[in-house]
């Protein structure tokens, strides 16, 4: 099955369209999703079509929060619903079975606490599945910057995005809860906590000063449904760490906003 | 045999002048014939894990494969009020940044009564936000 590659980035309202730019080219990306993008499309565009070999499209939408680029014409990539907060479209390339790819950007630990967030998820969940129904099939790409992490109520719960750690457990499908039937998300970023290749443990840093304090943590995530994660190979995965010559850590690992952004670029690859 | 006791007493329904789900729909009605039902909205209804009533206010595009824009949601417990509405803050001001959580109030504010409710909701329909929203939704429904 033909690979689909993927770039998610909260840029923080960051001037990086030359670096995004170069991101995307060097990695060969097809569909980029910006959160906190205050750069004007136009210049965007201008950036990204910089050769002409390249030719990105910028398809119109009213969710504000998370800009998307692609390479494939706009017709191919259409919005079925969206919120300020989430976009869910679907994507139908030629010959190509048709997927949903949803974004998110929820709101901050700084303003809602973590039942609000989890509850949040609750809506996000429900609304995936509705146009689940509607397209026909569960073929859904769900990925953004959740400010919460994978092992958060929102993510896990069963009545919120369901999301676990292991393929082979999403392969269920499903799991049933007092009855009630409720249909899993695999979440690959599991995998990426920790210091096992290098000392970006997480794709955001942050010292809490409290007592419960995670240092890394993982609030941009990829989720898929399980008949996309079964032909998905993890080892796609990545936290991008350097553009070409320039890194976007610090020698410790952290994110280095003073090259970058906060917070560290998402790669992924779909069959589909 | 002793004849049953009723313990129950009369059940009449609470009568709040309208409940907001209805003041909502009767908003939503209302949407159809200013846009010549290119755009229009509806009123979903569901419980939330924590027995809390959610009403989301939809706009939908019939003509643009039924494109739906989730425009606000409400909350509210069987006591319908207070009801709870997400507001949002200005993007500049979303950070991960160490703040003072007491400096932030949470996004989440309450409507006591029907008249702030009604009042809330005039607000939010004729806000400037939801005019560009609505039309911009109109130019890609008639392009």
């Amino acid at each position: 099955m033909p690979a689909t590659k993927f770039l998610f980035w909260n840029i923080g309202r960051k001037p990086l369209a030359q670096l995004v730019s170069e991101l995307v080219e060097i990695h060969g990306v097809d569909v980029i999703m910006l959160a906190e993008c205050e750069t004007d499309p136009g210049a965007m565009l201008q950036a990204l079509n910089r050769t002409p070999e390249t030719g990105f499209h910028f398809p119109a939408s009213l969710s504000q929060r998370t800009v998307i680029f692609t390479r494939f014409s706009r017709e191919f990539l259409q919005p079925v619903f969206e919120s300020e907060r989430i976009s869910i479209r679907r994507l139908a390339l030629p010959a190509r079975a048709p997927v949903l790819l949803a974004t998110a950007h929820l709101p901050s630990k700084l303003y809602w606490s973590g039942e609000s967030q989890a509850f949040e998820c609750v809506e996000l969940a429900r609304s995936i599945e509705a146009e689940e129904q509607v397209a026909g099939h569960r073929r859904t790409i769900l990925v953004g910057d959740f400010n919460m992490n994978p092992f958060e109520a929102g993510l896990v719960s069963a009545a919120g995005l369901n999301s676990v750690m292991s393929r082979r457990v999403a392969s269920r499908e499903t799991r049933t809860v007092q009855g009630r039937e409720y249909r899993f998300f695999y979440n690959p970023m599991w995998s990426h906590f920790g210091d096992v290749r290098d000392d970006t443990a997480g794709s955001y840093y942050y010292d809490a000063g409290e007592h419960v304090n995670y240092y890394w943590n993982m609030f941009d995530q990829l989720l898929l449904r399980p008949e996309l994660a079964e032909h998905f190979d993890p080892t796609g995965l990545n936290i991008v760490r350097a553009v070409g010559a320039r890194s976007l850590v610090r020698p410790d690992g952290r994110p280095d906003p003073a090259n970058g952004s906060d917070y560290l670029p998402i790669l992924f690859e779909v069959e589909f | 045999m002793a004849a049953q006791t009723d313990f129950w007493g009369e059940i009449v329904p609470a009568c709040p002048e309208r409940t907001p789900l209805a003041i909502m729909r009767e908003q939503a009605s209302l949407l159809g014939t200013k846009t010549k039902n290119l755009v229009e909205a509806t009123v979903d209804t569901s419980v939330d894990p924590n027995g809390q009533f959610v009403h989301r206010f939809t706009l939908v595009v019939p003509s643009l494969g039924s494109y739906k824009y989730e425009l606000f949601r409400i909350e509210h417990g069987v006591a319908i009020y207070p009801i709870s509405f997400a507001s949002e803050v200005p993007s500049a001001q979303l950070s991960r940044e160490p703040v003072n959580r007491l400096m932030n109030p949470r996004l989440s504010s309450q409507l006591e009564t029907e008249q702030e409710f009604v009042d809330w909701l005039r607000q939010k329909l004729s806000s400037d936000e939801t005019k560009r929203i609505i039309a911009n939704l109109l130019a890609q429904a008639t392009s």
